[in-house]
């Protein structure tokens, strides 16, 4: 059997379901595990801390936050394949929905006006956390993206069928 | 585990980087299916075998071929059966599969009366040319050049498949997320249904509905006549009922970016006063 891929799930802002997705694969997930990729690094299934060079970073999730550019720009200098997985990462997908209101507004829906807020007038948060870039673009407006897997999240066989194809892209 | 997909999901890339044309017409249509290929390529010859033959004959420069002119009406009556051929298949794909009916909308049916015109026609001037009928000129000649040029023209004009040929090299010029695109793909998809197989909103709705690229195009034409504001908000919002998951852009042989065109329709719609989705 030829050599499996390492493979890394790096995640920027997101909403897991890419990982739950790949969780979702059940039993087929040991079988993928034994013949086609080693998960060197995936924050949300596995309690790796870092990683080094990979073959293929999966990553998912939009570049919200300056922290997901630095995050991005990592995953581009250590992996050969940088696959962006999810409609976030490919597209934007719904933190894209974001570009058609401003900061302000977004900000607004989100901890003062939305049904599900308890306390209209608490705080903002505002120290210590990473800025916000101004608009939500593609992965691709970023770094240079190899591979593309779309699909929010992809559903569980597609995913099967695009890291069997991507191990053969590796193993040349 | 079931899934709201009736076949599973078949990437057509993995990069959802857009195809060349000759890619398009090969290996993406062969994804579809392999009778799509030969109708594509037997239409593609025998569209140009048919023009030359054309040429020739009201030029009058047939002589310059040295008595092998009858290669080329053979050759043209070949291609011509294999587009019969193709469009066979293409019939029992689209009598057996939904969503190629939701996708193709009813110009198809207007495309496929002329193409059997012509077919019908074409067939019998071959069998005269192989001599299993007796050569008669005339009717079934006037028959086949009348509705072939009259198919090329209803169709193009009436967004068919025609259309479809025309757009897609459009298509393939300009910068996939410029509005240009947007309308080139609308006229430019082939209705293969893909989209809609694969879409999890389609198969929740509560009744059948059109491909987005038909729907686009209805958001188009209703922009385009300059309607009031409220109905413009109504086809909007008919067209973004999508959860921007963007499975149909690594579906779709185009790899058409439905997402970039969806934000774009939500932006305008935003500015006409739509209410956002999601609110």
């Amino acid at each position: 059997m030829a050599d499996k891929m390492k493979l890394a799930i790096v995640d920027l802002s997101y909403c897991c379901g890419c990982d739950i997705a790949l969780a979702d694969l059940g039993e087929s997930l040991f079988s993928l595990l034994q013949e086609v990729f080693d998960l060197v690094y995936a924050p949300l299934l596995m309690s790796a801390k870092d990683y080094d060079q990979v073959d293929v970073a999966l990553v998912t999730g939009a570049v919200r936050t300056e922290e997901d550019v630095a995050e991005l720009k990592k995953a581009r200098e250590r992996c050969k394949y940088l696959v962006a997985m999810g409609s976030c990462a490919a597209f934007g997908g719904l933190p894209g929905l974001a570009n058609l209101c401003t900061h302000e507004e977004m900000m607004q829906a989100a901890y003062r006006t939305a049904p599900t807020v308890k306390d209209a007038q608490a705080k903002l948060p505002a120290d210590d956390i990473p800025a916000l870039v101004d608009t939500i673009k593609p992965l691709d407006a970023y770094v240079q993206v190899d591979l593309a897997l779309p699909g929010c999240p992809p559903p569980p066989p597609v995913f099967v069928d695009f890291v069997k194809q991507v191990l053969a892209l590796v193993q040349g | 585990m079931t899934y709201w997909y009736s076949e599973k999901p078949r990437l057509a890339s993995l990069t959802l980087k857009r195809p060349g044309v000759m890619d398009l017409l090969i290996k993406r249509t062969a994804q579809v299916s392999t009778f799509s290929v030969v109708f594509h390529i037997g239409m593609v010859a025998s569209l140009i075998t048919g023009i030359v033959l054309e040429i020739l004959y009201f030029t009058g420069l047939a002589g310059l071929f040295a008595g092998w002119g009858w290669t080329i009406t053979w050759a043209h009556g070949l291609f011509g059966l294999a587009v019969a051929v193709g469009f066979a298949g293409i019939l029992a794909r689209f009598a057996g599969n939904r969503y190629f009916r939701l996708a193709s909308g009813k110009m198809f049916y207007v495309d496929a009366a002329f193409i059997m015109v012509i077919g019908v026609s074409g067939l019998v001037l071959l069998l005269q040319v192989v001599g299993l009928v007796a050569p008669r000129p005339g009717w079934w000649t006037t028959i086949h050049l009348v509705s072939a040029i009259g198919w090329l023209f209803v169709s193009l004009v009436g967004n068919g498949l025609v259309a479809h040929a025309v757009a897609t090299v459009v298509y393939g010029q300009s910068d996939p997320r410029s509005p240009a695109a947007f309308a080139a793909f609308s006229s430019a998809c082939a209705g293969c249904g893909r989209c809609v197989e694969a879409c999890p909103l389609y198969a929740g709705r509560p009744r059948p509905e059109e491909a987005p690229a038909l729907k686009v195009r209805r958001y188009l034409r209703t922009l385009q006549k300059g309607t009031s504001r409220q109905q413009l908000k109504a086809v909007a919002e008919d067209v973004y009922a999508c959860t921007l998951c963007g499975l149909c852009v690594g579906i779709c042989p185009y790899s058409f970016r439905h997402y970039d065109l969806y934000m774009a329709l939500l932006a305008e719609a935003n500015e006409a006063g739509t209410e956002r989705a999601g609110h």
